[in-house]
């Protein structure tokens, strides 16, 4: 079998920008996969016997599951595997596959989808809710796409040239150790920058005034001698209660029983 | 432009962020993106951008997190920027307008995105006969039908809603009480306290408390915009890592006394 080149990869770089069009709730990203990966199988069995051929695209029709950002990694490192292993022990390719998609989804989740959106969509967003400049979308857009491009162009490169060394070095005990201690990062520095949002994204305000002696006072400017920024804990406080509650399956709800709730009480004058 | 023009472009916008969904991830799925294609069609940029940033920052948290399919904020922004845009109102009812739309409409298009989740499986039953044939390129067509759907997903109901609500608007909005339009404009700041509570409930973890409080003291009392409340957390997150993971007989203390946030110890 000959090395895979460079422009079969970049040929599966292109074809991963399409990954989950054919997203599906049985097998979710195993189509698509098989379709990203093509181009190296093509290389590797053009000329062999069909039945060979239906074998690969078999396995990697199997259920299939990870963060897209991780894809291109993922399918790098399957290559090398693909190419060093002989027809017996193609087990071991979907083995070693599978098992990456399982860390690979979390750590996805919570350093990409959980920290890095939010904070380039709350940094871009706070540059232009206020006089609808063109630099918020255009800092939102830079933030994704200058962590993304290299983490997809690298990912698969570097994925096939260090292959299963790469993995002997993470895959073991030490691999694991990794992952834990990254998704740890990710999550304490996400937990601060939420807790950084709260008082920037989150406006509550009540406009009650108290009759007190000759003038009034209004509450809301005793709330902050309390605690700046003291209602919009509170809301996010029992938004979280009500969606623990239901391990997050009433959002929607909780979003329209706050829109409601909201109307309600600036309709009486309790919230401005 | 007439308005069908505009609303099949808007339709096709809305169906090209969702493709951006789900496949490249450029962005374009979150609302402070999908709104600067709404400025660019409607010819009016600055409104498109504050209501997609105001969208965005009530979105914060939605997410798609594992094989969970959130609202679709994709067609929630696009129709809701355009029906608010299209009405013409001032920037205060033209926000309150964008919210009241994009939300019922996001939940919408959420169920329709099920739908097209379950029916893509007939691809890859397809796409498991076709592989019989040997031959690479028969399982293309089926990959890009299912980029087909997504896509029709998003512009159908898009392209409806557009188009129907256009001409409707200004009658809704004459019928609404203004006190309810003020509401929706309460309410669309208030919202983002969904989002981040979302973010917490798969973040908050064991002593994660902490880090809660100095994220809120660093922004509530210091004033230290995100970016810079971002460094500071990424050097108490790499802080963090090496004491947890010096070798051990290094037990760390982490029991502090309690403050006016204590409630937050969950």
């Amino acid at each position: 079998m000959g090395k895979i080149t460079k422009k079969t990869l970049n040929k599966v770089l292109w074809r991963t920008q399409t990954t989950q069009f054919s997203h599906n709730y049985e097998r979710m990203q195993s189509l698509s996969l098989t379709y990203d990966f093509a181009p190296v199988l093509k290389e590797l069995y053009g000329d062999r016997p069909k039945e060979e051929r239906v074998h690969a695209m078999q396995r990697h029709l199997e259920y299939f599951n990870t963060h897209p950002i991780a894809i291109p990694f993922i399918l790098g490192i399957t290559a090398a595997l693909e190419e060093s292993t002989d027809e017996d022990h193609k087990d071991s390719v979907v083995a070693i596959k599978t098992g990456l998609m399982g860390p690979f989804a979390g750590l996805g989740d919570s350093m990409l989808n959980l920290t890095w959106f939010p904070i380039a969509g709350s940094i871009g967003a706070s540059m232009c809710v206020a006089n609808g400049s063109i630099i918020g979308p255009i800092v939102m857009f830079l933030m994704i796409n200058l962590l993304y491009w290299p983490l997809k162009y690298y990912g698969l490169h570097l994925g096939y040239e260090k292959g299963v060394s790469l993995l002997g070095a993470e895959g073991g005990i030490g691999g694991l150790q990794i992952f834990d201690r990254l998704a740890n990062f990710a999550n304490v520095l996400g937990v601060v920058v939420v807790g950084g949002l709260i008082p920037t994204t989150v406006k509550v305000a009540t406009g009650i005034t108290i009759a007190s002696g000759e003038g009034s006072i209004a509450l809301q400017e005793q709330l902050d001698k309390v605690l700046p920024c003291l209602l919009p804990v509170i809301l996010v406080l029992i938004c979280y209660l009500f969606i623990k509650k239901s391990n997050g399956k009433n959002t929607a709800w909780v979003i329209l029983g706050v829109l409601v709730a909201c109307i309600a009480l600036s309709w009486v004058g309790i919230l401005a | 432009m007439g308005i069908l023009v505009q609303s099949l472009l808007l339709a096709l916008w809305a169906g090209l962020c969702a493709l951006d969904q789900f496949g490249p991830h450029l962005g374009f799925r979150k609302p402070l993106l999908a709104s600067v294609g709404v400025g660019i069609i409607l010819g009016d940029m600055t409104t498109a951008i504050i209501i997609g940033a105001t969208l965005e920052l009530m979105w914060l948290g939605v997410n798609n997190i594992g094989a969970y399919v959130p609202p679709d904020v994709i067609s929630g922004t696009v129709v809701g920027a355009s029906i608010a845009i299209m009405s013409g109102a001032n920037i205060e009812t033209a926000i309150a307008t964008a919210v009241a739309v994009a939300v019922p409409t996001a939940m919408l298009v959420q169920q329709i995105n099920m739908l097209i989740m379950t029916t893509n499986i007939s691809l890859v039953h397809a796409a498991d006969n076709v592989a019989l044939s040997g031959d690479f390129d028969k399982i293309t067509p089926l990959h890009y039908l299912g980029g087909l759907f997504f896509f029709l997903s998003r512009a159908v109901p898009v392209f409806i809603a557009c188009y129907l609500g256009a001409n409707t608007i200004d009658a809704i909005l004459a019928a609404i009480p203004a006190e309810i339009l003020t509401g929706f404009n309460v309410a669309s700041k208030a919202i983002p306290a969904v989002g981040l509570a979302m973010l917490l409930t798969m973040m908050m973890k064991k002593n994660m408390w902490m880090f809660l409080i100095l994220g809120f003291v660093l922004s509530a009392y210091m004033g230290l915009p995100t970016l810079a409340v971002a460094l500071i957390g990424a050097v108490v997150a790499g802080l963090y890592d090496l004491i947890m993971t010096r070798p051990a007989g290094a037990a760390v203390s982490n029991t502090t006394g309690t403050d006016e946030e204590g409630e937050y110890d969950l």
